[in-house]
């Protein structure tokens, strides 16, 4: 699910968590100002284990000779599932929502912030007062665009925050004010010190939305907002470098050219987003011309398509990581061996990742350690490692806790069999060929692991089972896509997770202080040292087994030029540098 | 009279059928794992308040047989209530894709009917044949594979050649087609779902075709026909085939109702926006009223082409009106 869904969305959610965690504490003597101008580029990402370090970003600058106009055919497996910001939850929506709309701040291709409509922006020496200088512009209809309009979007999220507009509100977390002194100035006042790193996060998904338009739907307490169907009145009024004039959920969506965009202009006129309902159809259809780009493609094919000389395969550094999942709540009643850190240190040392990398990806991803990858760059604690794969070793602790062979070789603990069931959601790449080859090492330790597969609602369901409790799961499988700020994947094994994003029940107090404590460091020095300490804590304590990341893998006809996979759904960029070479 | 007799009971059992797979519909779907109005929600962290008013928005506050009766008195009105996902009409979610797969299932039929006779009339008179052999063998070859696997082979087969999804190039209107293009564009994309469905069905279609042909072939009034000295064609064409149509009419007849249903596995396959397509993803949605809107119209389609079949038997078998 959570590869299809919009996770990445929802990290500002963690920052709700802040705010619960800091209530009452406005007052409190504010650290040290961030820089008052987007940060330099961070030092390179860290190496994972002893691989070589990626390229930060394989993304191919547009060069000379490209040549206007023209259509560019993206396909994907996803689909915009609402064009209402207020509704959609994929991630595809959110990345048209960043093409249509005005942001604040977007990446650049170092996965640095620097500004989208923000011309440039100011922070006050107590880190709360962010004033952002806008680019003067205008919507797709010739309204002026000004900061009333993101005044107006920022109030009514705000307003309906915990209803209408709750899927966006996590962007404005910990907003105490917003003000427009005049039309190209905007002001947001934090009500409590917020890591810098994070306001940049959070806002580069605050989409602003046309008041002209959006205003007269603020009715029923903001309910019409969302019952809004922006595809009645075609083409939407956006600001960015395209706009929607066709919308089909399940088939394509067009965006043509917007003439009045602030930006760049574009080298296309426009770009068609088809769905396809299967993958098998969607390379077919790539194979044969009838689609310009694929934004995902699995490893084999990858293979394939780079041996013919029509078509270019990229693979870019990603967030995303392939994990072991234990149930974590400290009060589950059954097998509780499995909260035993040793025991999941001994399972970790099973784990054989260098096949995992080799059989289910074809040499292409890397062996994981953590939620936080190499992605993040200096966020990621290159000082871990991953266990060794050592089946003597993980025998051995097993045989220290006292767990025996029974006559059929599996384990006894506790009085039961070592045998659990593993729970595999169907949407997750790889996933049963990866559990068969963990499953082959752990009948090698005499722990017998059996598969459960399900759809990934239900799956995630039987997690939270019963009713967000926690209590009837014992092992899964599933997969994270984290931001390079960590803050979202460190949210979700907080308490508050429970009924949220949580798929391990984890529920530790001093997780959970050191997490409120992360997001509200302003000092980057210092939270970089908090971030590092809690990747430690989680590698101990062991709510996941990490197994591999993933790049991105992204495809293109030989013919076209200028893709920056890097920065799907976090730029405008990589639908306004393609083009076909001239 | 007893014709009438045999329509009015027919249609009875039809109704009944429609009544009780109603009930089956609404009870299934609210069995199975999953609760609709957390993935419907889609904000866990929305207030307890938002989540029971949209519950209360959509019914799902009610108790299940309150919410029973509710969705029986608005069928009757011939309201099949909103989409959760959407809000929209269910009807107007599944009238389009409805629209779509028709045509389509039309094509996959008629492929199936001309291939099955052929190749039945074909083997049962040329029997003991390579030509026997070869329909033979095709048919059960056909009728034996998963249909989703057929389509994927098809679709790597054709790569290139046929369009590999969607109903129509969404491309084509940059390009100001004509008319007569953007029925060729149509037809393009419908040829390999229903090459599919035909495949699968001819197989079937042959070795009926095949076995009644046989049997009409031993018949006294072949051998009489023969020994008039008609000629081959004609003995098979007037005598032969016309005698073997009762089974494999009804046949299709039955077929036809599965057919709607059917759609699902090949419009997934081919990313086809049919109605087989809107169940699929209705599934993953929880999206109760389209599923029930779905599977009234796959129930209505089988229980319909039941019904016809079961007056065509009437029509075309002399010895039903005589009982």
């Amino acid at each position: 699910m959570r590869t299809r869904i919009l996770l990445l969305a929802v990290l500002a959610m963690a920052a709700t968590v802040l705010a619960a965690g800091c209530g009452g504490s406005s007052n409190e003597a504010a650290p040290p100002p961030p820089a008052e101008e987007p940060a330099p580029p961070s030092e390179e990402p860290a190496p994972p284990g002893e691989e070589p370090a990626p390229p930060p970003a394989e993304s191919e600058a547009p060069s000379g000779g490209v040549e206007d106009g023209g259509l560019l055919r993206i396909g994907t497996t996803g689909d915009i599932d609402s064009i209402n910001p207020f509704v959609a939850f994929n991630t595809e929506s959110y990345q048209a929502f960043v093409i249509e709309y005005p942001l604040l701040v977007e990446y650049d291709e170092d996965l640095q912030f620097t500004g989208d409509w923000a011309e440039s922006w100011d922070v006050s020496d107590d880190g709360l007062v962010w004033t952002f200088h806008l680019k003067p512009g205008q919507w797709s209809d010739g309204t002026p665009l000004t900061s009333a309009d993101a005044l107006w979007t920022a109030e009514t999220v705000l307003r309906y925050a915990k209803d209408a507009t709750s899927l966006l509100a996590p962007f404005l977390a910990n907003v105490g004010k917003v003000e427009a002194p005049d039309e190209q100035t905007f002001v947001i006042t934090y009500s409590t010190p917020v890591a810098s790193s994070l306001v940049l996060t959070n806002l580069q998904q605050f989409f602003i939305l046309p008041e002209h338009i959006w205003s007269q739907y603020d009715t029923n307490h903001g309910r019409g907002l969302k019952q809004f169907n922006p595809e009645d009145e075609l083409p939407v009024v956006g600001a960015g470098p395209f706009v929607i004039t066709e919308y089909d959920k399940k088939g394509v969506t067009i965006f043509e050219k917007n003439p009045g965009f602030y930006g760049t202009e574009a080298n296309v006129d426009a770009v068609g987003y088809q769905h396809y309902e299967n993958e098998d159809a969607m390379i077919s259809a790539f194979m044969s011309g009838e689609i310009d780009y694929l934004e995902e493609l699995p490893p084999n094919v990858a293979l394939e398509l780079e041996q013919d000389d029509r078509f270019v395969v990229s693979r870019t550094p990603s967030g995303h990581t392939q994990n072991f999942i234990f149930n974590s709540n400290p009060n589950k009643p059954n097998n509780r061996e499995l909260l035993d850190p040793t025991v999941r240190e001994a399972f970790a040392h099973a784990m054989n990742r260098r096949e995992i990398v080799d059989v289910v990806w074809a040499g292409n991803a890397e062996p994981a350690v953590n939620i936080v990858t190499p992605y993040s760059g200096k966020w990621f604690n290159s000082d871990i490692k991953p266990e060794a794969y050592d089946l003597d070793l993980a025998n051995q602790m097993l045989d220290d806790l006292g767990y025996t062979r029974g006559s059929d070789g599996t384990r006894v603990a506790e009085g039961h069999p070592m045998s659990y069931e593993v729970i595999l959601p169907q949407s997750v790449q790889g996933v049963n060929r990866t559990f068969e080859i963990i499953q082959q090492d752990f009948a090698e330790i005499g722990v017998e692991l059996i598969p459960n597969q399900l759809d990934d609602t239900t799956a995630f369901e039987e997690i939270g089972a019963p009713d967000w409790k926690y209590e009837k799961f014992d092992l899964a499988m599933w997969s994270w896509d984290g931001y390079p700020d960590p803050d979202f994947v460190f949210s979700v094994t907080t308490c508050d997770q429970w009924g949220g994003w949580s798929d391990t029940g984890s529920c530790d107090p001093e997780w959970d202080k050191l997490y409120i404590q992360q997001g509200k460091t302003v000092d980057e020095n210092e939270r970089l040292d908090l971030v590092w300490q809690m990747q430690e804590m989680a590698y101990k304590e062991k709510p996941y087994i990490h197994l591999v990341t993933l790049p991105t893998t992204t495809v293109w006809q030989a013919g076209w030029t200028g893709f920056q996979p890097s920065l799907i759904a976090l730029s405008k960029q990589p639908w306004i540098t393609p083009g076909k070479t001239g | 009279m007893a014709g009438a007799d045999y329509v009015l009971k027919r249609a009875f059992f039809a109704l009944v059928t429609v009544f009780v797979a109603i009930t089956l519909n609404f009870i299934l779907f609210r069995a199975a794992p999953g609760d609709a109005a957390s993935s419907l929600a889609k904000c866990r962290h929305c207030t307890k308040e938002f989540a029971d008013a949209l519950r209360q928005e959509l019914g799902l506050d009610k108790s299940k047989l309150e919410q029973y009766w509710l969705y029986l008195q608005d069928l009757a009105h011939g309201d099949l209530g909103l989409s959760f996902v959407s809000r929209q009409p269910v009807w107007e979610e599944l009238s389009g894709p409805l629209l779509n797969t028709l045509p389509m299932l039309a094509l996959g039929t008629i492929i199936a009917i001309v291939l099955g006779i052929t190749v039945g009339v074909v083997a049962a008179w040329r029997r003991g044949t390579a030509a026997d052999w070869g329909g033979v063998m095709s048919s059960l070859v056909f009728y034996s594979m998963p249909t989703q696997w057929l389509g994927l082979m098809l679709l790597i087969v054709f790569a290139g050649v046929l369009p590999a999804a969607g109903v129509s190039d969404p491309f084509l209107e940059f390009e100001d087609p004509s008319w007569w293009q953007t029925v060729v564009d149509r037809l393009e994309h419908m040829i390999l779902p229903a090459l599919t469905l035909g495949l699968v069905l001819y197989g079937e279609y042959a070795l009926i075709v095949r076995s009644a042909m046989l049997e009409a072939l031993g018949e006294d009034y072949v051998m009489t026909a023969r020994a008039k000295g008609f000629r081959n064609w004609t003995i098979v064409r007037k005598q032969a085939l016309r005698n073997s149509l009762l089974p494999i009419t009804t046949l299709i007849a039955l077929s036809l109702g599965f057919l709607v249903g059917g759609a699902i596995l090949v419009e997934a396959v081919f990313s086809y926006p049919g109605i087989g397509l809107v169940t699929y993803e209705a599934i993953f949605d929880r999206d109760y009223p389209v599923l029930q809107g779905a599977f009234l119209i796959l129930t209505l389609s089988v229980v319909l082409a039941n019904f016809v079949a079961d007056l065509l038997y009437f029509r075309l078998d002399p010895r039903i009106r005589t009982t």
